[in-house]
């Protein structure tokens, strides 16, 4: 029926379907509803939301802003391609050139970083409290650690946790 | 016995004559666009921009809405005008797609449309400025009936009747812009005209008889 009212059916099948409605009573008032209903519609509709003629014409400014406003766009790799090659091996020595300038200072900076013995044995042994280490003998950083200093070895049967 | 219903066919036949005289304007006009005229854009866009329009707000029920979609779907069809094939569907059909889309992106973003409490109030409802003060009550108490009837569709039901009825769209037009079967867009055509039957019903439709017998 919907079809039939919108004119979208086959001539064929327009022709068969009207035949058919117009035999039948229910069918027909119910076409002329259907009918009404959708010529209402039809009417009404476009009318709502009518655009006001002023502000269409100011969007249209904005719009041809938009459409002659630079776009900003990420570089592409064909960009870099397109470069001449002899600026990107220039580019290649040069970094080369001063990495291979730079690294024995880096290197030699590094090195100076550590001006006092490490000790041979691990930290963690030699901050381990006994009952027979005082606490001011103890030693607590990296600059008071004495690789000389005489470990020994915990008695794990009455020695507390180690305070570490 | 009773006449043939919708026998005649001369005005059907005459609205596709005019279509296909429409789209080869279109065409030319697109033509003219790409070879760098910039009075072409500006043609198509004042073709194409009140109804394009009306689709947007008559699915979002919002001004700023419709005119953001409006804006936006001129830019990316402009932009990309160079990839539209007319052979494929026409410059309105594509234009519609587009905004479409956006406009159920903004469904999305949105979740529940909302309404300007001003518009239901009547404030911002235009009338045409020769319509008389009674037609343009019966207008603005029609516009408001017909408005909150197609908020209660399903946005998908809301798209196929204001494509149909609102731009006078073919099912097959429909189902392109909508990206469906055309049996499906029929379907739901069929389906949101029943259910505006049924919201309209009570005080709608009265309204909508008063309006045409005033105009």
């Amino acid at each position: 029926m919907a079809r039939f009212v919108s004119g979208d059916l086959s001539d064929s099948a327009r022709r068969r379907v009207g035949r058919y409605i117009n035999e039948c009573e229910d069918c027909h008032a119910e076409y002329r509803r259907h009918q009404e209903f959708a010529l209402k519609l039809e009417r009404n509709l476009p009318t709502l939301g009518r655009p006001d003629p002023q502000r269409l014409d100011q969007l249209w400014t904005a719009l041809q802003l938009d459409l002659h406003a630079p776009r900003a766009r990420t570089p592409a790799l064909s960009d870099f391609a397109s470069q001449s090659t002899a600026q990107l091996s220039y580019g290649l020595a040069l970094l080369a050139i001063t990495i291979a300038l730079l690294l024995p200072m880096i290197i030699g900076f590094h090195s100076s970083l550590l001006p006092v013995d490490l000790p041979r044995l691990p930290i963690a042994f030699s901050r381990v409290h006994t009952p027979d280490t005082p606490l001011a003998a103890r030693p607590h950083s990296l600059a008071t650690a004495q690789p000389s200093a005489r470990l020994r070895l915990p008695n794990l049967q009455n020695t507390p946790a180690p305070d570490l | 016995m009773r006449e043939c219903p919708n026998d005649d066919r001369s005005g059907y036949l005459y609205m596709t004559l005019s279509r296909k005289q429409s789209h080869a304007e279109v065409d030319a006009i697109i033509e003219r666009a790409l070879n760098g005229d910039q009075v072409g854009y500006a043609e198509l866009y004042e073709r194409f921009a009140a109804s394009l329009y009306r689709l947007c707000y008559s699915l979002l029920m919002n001004e700023q809405d419709a005119e953001d979609i409006l804006q936006e779907s001129f830019l990316y069809a402009f932009k990309n005008l160079h990839r539209f094939d007319s052979g494929k569907a026409s410059l309105k059909t594509w234009l519609y797609t587009i905004a479409v889309s956006r406009c159920r992106n903004t469904y999305r973003r949105k979740r529940f449309i909302t309404v300007d409490i001003t518009q239901w109030l009547g404030l911002e409802l235009k009338a045409p400025p020769s319509e008389a003060p009674e037609a343009a009550l019966i207008r603005r108490d029609a516009n408001e009936s017909i408005a909150k009837a197609l908020l209660d569709l399903s946005p998908r039901l809301r798209e196929a009747i204001v494509l149909r009825y609102g731009q006078g769209m073919t099912y097959r037009e429909i189902s392109d812009v909508m990206g469906c079967p055309q049996k499906t867009a029929e379907s739901r055509v069929r389906l949101g005209h029943q259910r505006l039957k049924q919201s309209l019903q009570p005080v709608g439709l009265g309204l909508l008889e008063e309006l045409q017998n005033v105009l």
